[in-house]
């Protein structure tokens, strides 16, 4: 680095090569024995090696910015002497007397030689100490001594020495300074641990590796720059020291210790080797022209990137044919001048754009910025950038600029279009700014308003709306200027002749690029006829409920005419014939009350003639409604029976009127009349078709008034039937309940209330069964039945009709639940639809003894039954045994008779185990399963060879992928469901053939699955959901092929109730499958029911 | 009824008990077990049945469950008390709850009336089989 501030950065020389040559050049400056320093032409010193530092007792800094007059004693006269000799021949040599830092003189032998580098001639400069110089030690040992003394206090470093324990033994008024003690604060502690215990990043430093003690111990110099001494209040000063041993009497006594104070010096390098990366990163990039040039225009030195940008090779450059000024195109030549000019007064100028000739002719844009040398003012180092780039982004953002613009110009055009365009259109159009203050009405708006546009802008366009929209108007237009949604409200607008009409006013926001409203466009738009259609339905929807709502006749009539006011007329009245055939009238509507009782009485005083030509009487007469659009003077005057009444009339100012008939199923029952006065609006034919339908509603709510009051006579005499009915009920001695469709009591006899023990104020009307706090119903089996599952819940949602079923309910009274049998059956209306359901019910607990007794009895019966028969079976094997070891020849017959009586014995038994579930199941009593582990594919196999053995017309296959198929089931009675089944397959196959049993588990796992298939008669599909009812047996077979009848009922209820189910698939002529599907393991049984036989 | 112990005694050490109220029944019983060579002995109600099993450790009962004065859940209690787990019972039963009241007695095996003989023979016959005598 010391070494490029005397050399010219040869720009094109890669820089880590250049900084390795540096280096190595440095060490061996430093390294010589000889002093040498460098200077520049002007005699500034360049640099100095450590023995010219040494020599002259400076520092390298201090000497760096020391010229030749400064350390050579009468420079002058010398210069004028030897200097241009030494110039012309680049050599001189000779003594030279040299001031030290320390004001002493010395005499030295000088060499010196000018040496032409790239970047320009130096002098070198060795001096040496001539031998005769050298001081005679016995005269000057005590001068030295002083010496010594002046040079440690005057000195700008600080030096201190230690002896051989590291203490220490002087310390100079500096060093104390830079580290801050005070010399005596320092003298006899141990250096190191004062001032030198920590490295430079706060690690400890050893004393044992510290170059100081190294120095007093081994007497080796050392010499570092990037160590830290820590001054007395802890902060750490970054120092250059070099250490040297201390000799005395030729041992080593010590070490003496200079350093000095290199934290500016860091810093200055730090933002040396910053400024030098950024150049170093451009010179790397070689993106930016470097060239050194002088002010005529001639370069002298440019780097590849400048040749690069002006098209030029460098041998264009070495023949001198590229020149700055050759290149610049004339009209730039002064702005070159310019900046030539600030260089000159500021040695730098402020970049400033140009522009180029390539030498291809075409024009590149650069920047150009440049600094004079300091060591030649007429040259200059220009870097010159390259803009061609940013001047195509220049140019990208003028014309964005230019088309931004031409957008604003189009958009300007666009809105004076579009204000032409608003004032062509049919309707109103209006523009606000974004703040919602109007700012535009198109002529429409003027016309139809008669607003002035002074008048109507900003906010004064409100006036011209009805009083009653204008609020809601104004605060919804308030609301979409806040939150920028689209504004759409209907209104009525006062037109120029004071009328209003419905419009539907809308506007959108306009928003610029941004999405920020700019302004809001708005139309009016004309709605008045669809508007009065709408009300008029509206209206009538309304009117229709309040006709609808009363029977009463005077009421409803009322009603009427004050519902078309104000919306059908200011005034309205209904008159209706009166007994005598003259006109009544019924209701008279009017906003004030006081104008109605005024109406009242003139009608009352001047009743209308009922053969008047026109008005009510003529309507009511003739059914033909009459519309007088505008109510012409000579009409009241023709109408007024005395001046009076015309007057009376007159000042009703009434403008227009209508007078409609009230007709239903062809009678005329009255007349509607409406008017308009004050509001001055006039009816149209539109306003009498209107009319008319409120009319006619109107008609038919009299109608059904009438109707009413007719039939509230008859209802009285159905009161007295049903008071009859009810009479007959109660003496009925089952329990009649009749409700309506959402389970309200409509009706109850006495004895439902005695069996259920009702309380009777839960009978109530509106009261529903589903309510009843006690109401707690139960299965036969004394599970819970939900409330849905009641009969006559079920009669009234699937419309089923329930025959005796039964069920146990807890009574009102408490105490046991009560056996009920229940029926019942859904009401239907005309249509068929369910309107209730009635349920018909007895007490049964009599009749359940019964069947306890008789369930008791069956199974004392079968158990009685059960033993006898097992006592002949057993006998019969024991004897058969018997029988079996025999050899006569009755042996045979012996055995044969023995294995009947043993086969009926099981079968008897069989039939009386069915008999035993038929009869449970006939009471309701559920079956009670003895479930064990039982291997079905075994069960099967028995079965099969039992069934096989009586008949010899079939052949069994059993179908089975499991060797085993174990479930948790009641053996017994699957066994009974093998039997019926196999013993069907073989009864209604009387041909004979195949019957094939399938075997498998499901795919689940879960469920055993079980098909029975024969090649039989088949069932035919009408019998087919009915198989499985007990006692049924298909016409088909009926009386041709014996049997009960109750064998599939058994089946399915067996496997129902191992939690399984059963189904049939059947072909008349081809055969039957029976499927029965069980679960391998008991489903969660509800209720625990066993009863002991 | 007192043991017949006419048979071969299989097992060294009391009689197999057949209980039952029918006569006829604990005939065809005694019969069927002591072709198998078994000591048999009968008893036609509970009370009965629990004084023999006082009077003389049974080798295995054969117990049905509706019995005159005491039950045979009574006499499997009886039993139970006094020798615990150690005499097997063999239940019959007319009804069709035969595995649950074994499993309430804590019968090794059970029989539903009429039943095989042979069904009989086999289960008295395995259980005795498997205790060490």
């Amino acid at each position: 680095m010391r070494w490029s501030r005397y050399r010219t950065l040869s720009l094109n020389e890669p820089l880590p090569l250049l900084n390795q040559a540096e280096t190595r050049l440095s060490e061996l400056f430093d390294g010589l024995q000889e002093a040498v320093l460098v200077a520049g032409h002007d005699g500034r010193c360049l640099d100095a090696n450590a023995a010219a530092c040494a020599l002259l007792g400076y520092s390298r800094d201090e000497l760096l910015c020391m010229h030749r007059a400064d350390i050579v004693a009468e420079e002058a006269s010398w210069r004028a002497a030897e200097y241009d000799r030494f110039v012309a021949v680049g050599r001189w040599r000779g003594s030279v007397r040299v001031r030290r830092k320390d004001g002493t003189l010395l005499t030295l032998e000088t060499r010196a030689r000018t040496l032409d580098l790239a970047g320009g001639t130096v002098q070198v400069v060795i001096l040496t100490v001539p031998a005769s110089a050298a001081p005679d030690p016995h005269v000057e040992a005590e001068a030295a001594r002083q010496q010594l003394a002046n040079i440690l206090e005057s000195t700008s470093e600080g030096i201190y020495g230690a002896d051989l324990a590291g203490r220490c033994t002087f310390i100079n008024r500096t060093a104390a300074e830079l580290l801050g003690y005070a010399p005596e604060e320092v003298l006899g502690r141990g250096l190191h641990a004062l001032v030198h215990h920590s490295h430079r990043d706060g690690t400890p430093y050893p004393v044992e590796t510290c170059p100081v003690r190294t120095a007093a111990l081994r007497g080796v110099r050392a010499r570092l720059d990037d160590e830290v001494l820590w001054r007395k209040d802890g902060t750490p000063l970054a120092v250059e020291y070099s250490v040297a041993p201390l000799f005395e009497g030729g041992a080593v006594q010590g070490a003496v210790v200079a350093f000095t104070d290199i934290s500016a010096r860091r810093q200055v390098e730090a933002e040396l080797r910053r400024e030098r990366e950024r150049l170093r990163r451009l010179v790397d990039a070689n993106i930016i022209g470097i060239v050194r040039a002088d002010l005529q225009g001639g370069i002298i030195e440019a780097n590849d990137a400048y040749l690069d940008l002006t098209g030029y090779t460098r041998a264009d450059l070495a023949s001198g044919r590229l020149r700055w000024d050759a290149i610049t195109p004339p009209e730039f030549l002064p702005l070159d001048a310019r900046a030539i000019a600030e260089a000159r007064a500021h040695g730098v100028c402020t970049p400033y754009a140009k522009e180029y000739v390539r030498k291809d002719g075409q024009r590149v844009p650069v920047l150009v910025g440049f600094a004079l040398l300091e060591s030649d003012a007429n040259e200059a180092i220009a870097f010159v950038l390259d803009q061609s780039e940013r001047r195509r982004v220049e140019q990208a953002l003028e014309q964005l600029l230019e088309r931004e613009s031409a957008a604003r110009r189009e958009a300007e055009e666009n809105e004076r279009r579009y204000q032409t365009l608003a004032e062509a259109m049919p309707q109103m159009v209006w523009s606000a700014d974004r703040d919602g203050s109007v700012d535009y009405f198109n002529q429409r708006w003027y016309a139809y308003t008669g607003q002035r546009p002074d008048a109507a802008l900003g906010t004064g366009w409100q006036a011209a709306l009805h009083a009653d929209d204008r609020r809601p108007c104004v605060e919804r237009w308030r609301e979409s200027v806040h939150s920028g949604g689209i504004f759409e409200i209907e209104y009525r607008l006062r037109g120029r002749d004071g009328a209003y009409r419905w419009h539907l006013g809308r506007a959108l926001p306009v928003r610029d690029a941004e999405g920020q409203i700019r302004r809001w466009f708005g139309t009016c738009t004309d709605i008045d006829v669809q508007k009065r259609g709408e009300q008029g339905l509206a209206f009538l929807a309304e009117a229709s409920a309040a006709l609808s709502d009363s029977l009463d006749l005077e009421t409803t009539l009322q009603r009427v005419a004050q519902l078309a006011v104000p919306r059908l007329a200011d005034w309205c009245s209904i008159d209706m014939p009166a007994d005598g055939g003259g006109v009544r009238n019924v209701a008279v509507a009017h906003a004030d009350p006081v104008k109605v009782a005024s109406a009242r009485e003139l009608q009352q005083r001047y009743p209308p003639d009922p053969a008047a030509p026109a008005g009510v009487p003529n309507v009511l007469r003739t059914g033909v409604a009459e519309l007088v659009p505008e109510i012409p003077d000579e009409l009241l005057v023709a109408t007024a029976p005395d001046a009076e009444a015309l007057a009376s009339l007159r000042a009703l100012g009434l403008k227009s009127a209508m007078t409609l008939p009230l007709t239903a199923r062809g009678k005329t029952l009255g007349a509607l009349s409406l008017v308009w006065a004050e509001s001055g609006r006039r009816y149209g034919e539109t306003d009498r078709a209107l009319a008319q339908e409120l009319a006619n509603r109107a008609a038919l709510a009299i109608d059904n008034a009438r109707l009413f009051h007719e039939t509230e006579t008859a209802l009285q005499s159905q009161a007295a039937e049903r008071a009859r009915l009810q009479q007959i009920l109660d003496v009925m001695p089952e329990g009649v309940v009749v409700v309506g469709a959402s389970g309200q009591v409509l009706a109850r006899n006495a004895a439902a209330l005695e069996i259920w023990g009702w309380p009777e104020r839960e009978t109530a009307p509106e009261t529903k069964i589903t309510e009843y706090a006690h109401y707690q119903a139960f299965r036969i089996d004394g599970s819970p039945l939900p409330i849905a599952e009641i009969p006559l819940a079920r009669s009234i949602a699937t419309g089923e009709i329930v025959r005796g079923e039964q069920m146990l309910v807890t009574r009102a009274l408490g105490g046991e639940p009560l056996p009920l049998l229940a029926s019942s059956a859904p009401l239907r209306d005309a249509s068929g639809r369910i309107t209730g359901a009635v349920t018909v019910f007895r007490d049964i607990s009599a009749l359940k003894e019964l069947e306890r007794q008789k369930d008791d009895f069956l199974a004392a019966v079968s158990h009685d039954l059960k033993n006898p028969l097992a006592t002949i079976k057993g006998l019969a094997q024991l004897l058969l045994r018997r029988a079996n070891r025999l050899v006569e020849p009755d042996a045979a017959r012996l055995q044969a008779g023995l294995r009947t009586i043993d086969q009926t014995a099981t079968r008897g038994a069989a039939l009386i185990n069915e008999l035993l579930d038929v009869t449970r199941l006939h009471m309701g009593r559920p079956l009670d399963l003895d479930r064990a582990p039982v291997d079905l594919v075994a069960l099967v196999r028995r079965a099969v060879a039992e069934a096989a053995a009586t008949t010899e017309r079939h052949v069994f296959r059993i179908d089975t992928r499991a060797a085993e198929l174990s479930g948790e089931w009641d053996a017994a009675r699957l066994e009974r469901v093998l039997g019926n089944l196999l013993g069907n397959a073989v009864k209604y196959s009387p041909e004979g053939g195949e019957i094939r049993v399938d075997i498998e588990r499901e795919a689940n796992g879960a469920f055993a699955l079980l098909r029975v298939a024969d090649q039989g008669l088949g069932i035919l599909p009408a019998d087919l959901p009915h198989v499985f009812e007990r006692f049924y047996r298909a016409g088909s077979v009926s009386g041709t092929i014996a049997g009960s009848g109750i064998g599939l009922a058994a089946v399915r209820q067996i496997v129902q109730r191992h939690g399984g189910s059963v189904a049939v698939a059947s072909e008349p002529g081809r055969g039957t499958v029976i499927s029965v599907r069980l679960p391998l393991r008991p489903p969660e049984e509800t209720a625990a029911d066993t009863i002991d036989i | 009824m007192a043991a017949a112990g006419t048979g071969r005694t299989a097992i060294g050490r009391g009689a197999v008990l057949v209980v039952d109220d029918d006569p006829d029944m604990r005939l065809m019983m005694r019969w069927a077990l002591e072709e198998e060579g078994l000591s048999v002995a009968t008893a036609g109600d509970g009370r009965a049945a629990l004084a023999r099993i006082a009077e003389q450790r049974p080798a295995l009962v054969v117990l049905d469950m509706s019995l005159p004065l005491v039950d045979g859940y009574g006499v499997a209690q009886g039993l139970r008390t006094a020798y615990g787990e150690d005499v097997p019972i063999v239940l019959v039963t007319a009804d069709g709850r035969a595995a649950e009241k074994a499993r309430r007695t804590g019968a090794r095996a059970y029989l539903h009336k009429p039943f095989e003989v042979d069904d009989l023979v086999h289960a008295v016959s395995r259980i005795l089989g498997e205790r060490p005598s």
